[in-house]
């Protein structure tokens, strides 16, 4: 089983390697990188009152060959591709992700002071999500075909059919002061006057904004965990082991929560792992509709501006909590069902 | 073959009239609504419950009625899909519903109908006075439980004991099935043991409180030929504890009745077929069927003889014929057999038959 | 006893899938939602001749031409415009003039790309009025117009995504799984880094530099799409390979490749079919956050996404966010009830009770 472990651990590398590469590629490949557009800024700038067109022609036109040098050297385009590949993990080895082109700062800086929030509402979402969502499966397995399970399976569809950032939008059209009530300010972890707050102002001000973004999160994958408990439940209780149970005289409750329950949360603890690892990385949909200033946000921001080495940084560490992610699931796995062991 | 002890012994159990039938998904061919209607029991169900429109009745057990005797081993026997396990399983209501239901019927234990009982009553008698074996070795048990917490569960659930108790009780069970280093083996899974071993396992379970009544649903065709006889072995021997007890055997294999039985039931189309003391069925069978079934046996004593196999299967549930259900397969058939069902008579002392050659 | 033989042949004749299909009719939520968006699927195929800018017939001066088929300029009605004629404006000048001219218009007269700003009047987005259903959107085109294309590629474009991602999904799953060994082993390796890659993330890098066109999004959207399918189909055929029809079928001779489609893949197929709307609900739902983040379809292509982008922005116009979202609702909620019903149909899950 260690060895099962230290397989999977040593098996990050190379996986982390390919998929670091790949993005690595695709970044330096393309046209319109980081390069192009400065160079365009520049001359956007610089040609105040010139002439309209032009957009295809030499787009160095009005800008220094020096000039161009000594930015084709500052991003390291005056390298071959391998190489700046190499120059990047060599540092990355250093544990030096390199500095963003747009904040001037270190991109682990940047990251790092991202992250608190994003993992503030993630975390807070992902874990309600478990709380209500488990019991409301077994609840409805248990239930099934009662007039609570309709209903409940309305509500379930409903879910299923709106995807978590757009029930964030409506709400903050119905209840984020637009069209109709102003009960919810419209995103943002807190209010800008958040220090000046007496303590209780500060805690109804923070769950103000927490409200609506973690309801989205929850949105999100309320369906598909409900349903998922609630099968896994109604399988196991059709198993034989079921039966043996009843045989020995147990109560009906006793049989589901001592013996079906944990054989049911098996398939649901396993993709425990994975979800906390998606849920520390943030979501680039829920932080922009509730201009959360998150991982989420970063990773979007820095890819419309070109800010490379973040986008990179943010790849490797939510690639890096994928792949740990990945082996929590393992690990959970094996606690939580006897039969595996690992080889 | 075992000696009869069997006098005049009283009754553990009295099977009335049990009807189990599986409301299944009616097909092209349909058993017409006017069947239903013409059965009051039937009518009054399908009025009260919606789940069962459009579904038609396949009747597992239809009007099943015998007598368990105290200290017995009773064998029932047939083909699969012949209504056997369904008759035990009916016994202590372990019936999936859906799409099963116990239709009408009564299973009288010291003066109780277990079958008007409610669910908590009922579970003051499963694992104590009615204890189950089942087919399945493999899947039976909870793969996530420690056997040794399995054992215990019953045990706890019917006795006022304390888990210290509990555990020696468990490990006591387990070292009288014949597991070795049975302390140590309480705190591992059911998938560190063998088929055979789990099985002994489940008898230690079942046998933990000394039921009234042990039901064996074919305890060991999923094992391998060797062990088979060990486990049959072990359930007589631990039977004796409890002087009343008896055994429910619900297996196909001859060979296990002839060797372990007192009496044997002989089912086919979800009605008893014939009823004798197993020296009478292994001598003088009156049914075609069961006929069938020995004559499908090597007989050591005319070794020379051809072994015969019953012609064609067990026809679909919802295809049995109208008259005798075994017709469409007997080589004795004649008219009579497609137009009425023949009664279960005793034709001679203690042996019953549904055949109309006899009656 | 030969009237049973016959009737056993023939209950044994009726295709599994035919008494799949009788099933899935018999479950009416599904089977409704299954006629009601086929058949909005299809209509919306003629999309132009219920919503539209173009005239479907203009007679004028006693000769009849069919707009909606091909470009007229405005001169050539007698219209004193610019560039292509405006057949709403059209419309009033023949009813004004009462010459014989006629204009047969759409029943809703608005194109999904067309600027109604030199009609309407007043500052974009309009709220919805009688005249425009859903209002229009902050360049003062026709949202109901939008909206009604919009689900017309949105529900094309996620079909072709799932068809593509499953077959491709199905072919190097089947492979892995039939051939096993080292094939299998090298293959999962790459398919796991390839299936590690935060696609979302990566899809955005990838449109936020090259601007993607419609083949091109089902192009990136497929490459990422097919790595789930791979590992049920693989399991599948893993498992099915072992069974004794298939040793059957390998003993008598039968080709890998008779083996694989006659035999085993039938067999394989049932989890993933019916899983098949969930995976266009998913689609669809990528197609919308992509154009919610201004990194899907090129403008001024009609998508529901954008729509809700431009909600956002503005956050007083609440028609802008709740009739794309109530048009994507009810599309999908009828989908996932035609899956549901396909899963009921195909894996009928029944809790029964020990009583």
């Amino acid at each position: 089983m260690t060895s099962y472990f230290i397989r999977r651990f040593l098996l990050i590398i190379p996986t982390f390697f390919g998929i670091t590469l790949i993005t690595f590629l695709i970044l330096q490949i393309v046209p319109g990188g980081p390069l192009e557009m400065e160079i365009m800024k520049i001359r956007m700038g610089g040609n105040k009152g010139g002439t309209e067109s032009g957009s295809g022609g030499n787009s160095t036109q009005n800008i220094p060959q020096s000039a161009v040098e000594e930015l084709t050297k500052f991003y390291g385009f005056d390298k071959p591709i391998q190489e700046r590949y190499v120059i990047w993990v060599t540092n990355l080895l250093k544990l030096d992700l390199g500095k963003s082109y747009v904040y001037a700062e270190p991109v682990s800086d940047v990251i790092v002071s991202r992250f608190p929030v994003s993992i503030y509402f993630g975390l807070i979402g992902f874990i309600l999500t478990y709380l209500i969502c488990v019991p409301l499966g077994v609840y409805k397995a248990v239930k099934n075909g009662s007039t609570f399970d309709f209903i409940s399976s309305a509500l379930v569809f409903i879910g299923y059919a709106i995807p978590g950032f757009a029930f964030g939008a409506l709400m903050l059209v119905l209840l984020g002061g637009g069209s109709f009530f102003d009960v919810f300010p419209l995103g943002g972890f807190r209010s800008s006057d958040f220090e000046s707050l007496s303590f209780f102002g500060k805690i109804a001000d923070q769950i103000n904004h927490t409200i609506l973004p973690v309801v989205s999160y929850l949105i999100g994958s309320f369906a598909t965990l409900t349903i998922l408990t609630k099968n896994s439940v109604i399988e196991n209780l059709s198993q034989d082991y079921i039966r043996t149970a009843f045989s020995k005289g147990l109560s009906e409750k006793r049989v589901i929560f001592g013996h079906a329950l944990r054989n049911s949360l098996i398939p649901i603890s396993t993709g425990l792992g994975h979800a906390i690892s998606l849920v520390l990385a943030g979501s680039v949909l829920i932080e922009k509709v509730f201009n959360i200033n998150g991982i989420g946000l970063l990773s979007f921001d820095s890819i419309v501006q070109r800010d490379y080495p973040v986008v990179m940084g943010i790849l490797v560490i939510s690639t890096l909590l994928l792949l740990v992610g990945n082996i929590i699931s393992d690990i959970i796995y094996a606690l939580v069902d006897p039969r595996i062991r690992f080889k | 073959m075992r000696q009869k002890t069997r006098m005049e012994k009283k009754k553990l159990f009295e099977i009335k009239n049990i009807r189990t039938y599986f409301f299944v998904e009616a097909t092209d061919k349909q058993i017409s609504d006017d069947n239903i209607k013409q059965d009051p029991r039937l009518k009054e169900l399908y009025e009260s419950d919606k789940y069962l429109k459009g579904k038609v009745p396949a009747k597992a057990v239809d009007d099943v009625s015998f007598n368990i005797y105290e200290g017995e081993v009773l064998g029932i026997v047939g083909e699969s899909g012949s209504g056997k396990s369904v008759t035990a399983y009916s016994i202590t209501r372990l019936i999936p519903d859906p799409p099963g239901k116990i239709v009408s019927g009564e299973v009288i234990y010291k003066g109780k109908d277990l079958l008007k009982l409610s669910f908590d009553e009922m579970k003051e008698y499963r694992g104590k006075e009615i204890a189950m074996i089942f087919q399945e070795p493999m899947t039976s048990l909870n793969p996530v439980m420690k056997i040794g917490d399995q054992i215990m569960e019953v045990i706890l659930n019917h006795e006022d004991i304390n888990k210290e108790d509990a555990f020696k009780k468990a490990t006591k069970m387990l070292e009288l099935v014949g597991i070795p280093s049975p302390e140590k083996r309480m705190k591992d899974y059911p998938h560190q043991f063998s088929g055979g071993m789990r099985q002994r396992v489940m008898i230690a379970m079942a046998l933990s409180c000394h039921p009234a009544l042990l039901i064996a649903d074919e305890p060991t065709t999923a094992l391998d030929v060797t062990i088979q006889a060990q486990i049959i072995e072990l359930m007589l021997k631990l039977k004796k504890e409890r002087e009343e007890a008896a055994i429910l055997l619900i297996t196909h294999n001859l060979g296990v009745v002839a060797e372990t039985c007192d009496r044997v039931i002989v089912m086919y189309g979800g009605k008893i077929q014939e009823i004798a003391d197993v020296n009478a069925l292994f001598e003088s069978p009156f049914h075609p069927y069961t006929e069938g079934l020995l004559s499908s046996l090597p007989n050591p004593d005319k070794p020379k003889t051809k072994l015969r196999a019953i012609p064609g299967i067990i026809p679909h549930i919802l295809e049995l014929p109208k008259g005798c259900k075994f017709a469409t397969r007997c080589e004795k058939v004649f008219e009579k057999c497609w137009e009425t069902e023949p009664d279960l008579i005793e034709k001679e002392d203690k042996h019953f038959v549904r055949c109309h050659l006899f009656s | 006893m030969s009237e049973n033989n016959s009737n056993t042949e023939k209950t044994a004749s009726v295709s599994i899938l035919r008494k799949r299909w009788k099933k899935f009719k018999t479950i009416k939520r599904g089977y409704y939602s299954f006629l009601l968006i086929l058949f909005l699927y299809i209509l919306s195929f003629l999309l132009p001749l219920f919503i539209g800018r173009d005239a479907l017939i203009v007679k004028y001066n006693g000769e009849y031409s069919f707009p909606i088929f091909k470009y007229y300029s405005a001169e050539s009605f007698g219209q004193e415009l610019q560039g292509e004629a405006n057949y709403r404006l059209l419309k009033k000048q023949y009813q004004e003039e009462d010459k014989g001219n006629w204009v047969l218009l759409p029943l809703y007269p608005f194109g999904p790309n067309e600027n109604l700003l030199d009609e309407m009047g007043g500052n974009p987005p309009h709220p919805p009025s009688a005249q425009h259903w859903c209002g229009t959107d902050d360049r003062g085109r026709d949202v109901f117009a939008r909206l009604a294309h919009g689900f017309n590629i949105g529900l094309s474009f996620s079909i072709i995504v799932t068809l593509l991602t499953y077959v491709i999904g199905i072919a190097i799953g089947a492979i892995l799984g039939f051939y096993g060994g080292k094939i299998d082993i090298f293959g999962l390796r790459l398919i796991e880094i390839w299936g590690t890659l935060p696609f979302l993330f990566v899809i955005i890098i990838i449109s936020s530099i090259i601007q993607p066109n419609f083949l091109l999004l089902i192009f990136i959207l497929t490459l990422f799409g097919w790595i789930g399918i791979v590992y049920y189909i693989r399991g599948e055929f893993y498992r099915e390979k072992a069974r004794d029809y298939v040793s059957a079928a390998v003993s008598m001779g039968a080709k890998n490749s008779k083996i694989i489609f006659s035999h085993i893949l039938p067999n394989s197929l049932t989890p993933v079919i019916s899983f098949a709307p969930f995976a266009i609900v998913a689609n669809i739902f990528s197609l919308v956050s992509l154009d919610f983040l201004g990194f899907g379809l090129p403008p001024p292509t009609p998508s529901w996404g954008q729509l809700m982008q431009q909600g956002l922005s503005n956050i007083d116009n609440w028609w802008l966010i709740v009739t794309p979202l109530v048009a994507m609702f009810f599309t999908l909620l009828t989908i996932v009830f035609i899956g549901e019903a396909i899963r009921e149909a195909f894996d009928p899950k029944i809790y029964s009770r020990l009583r």
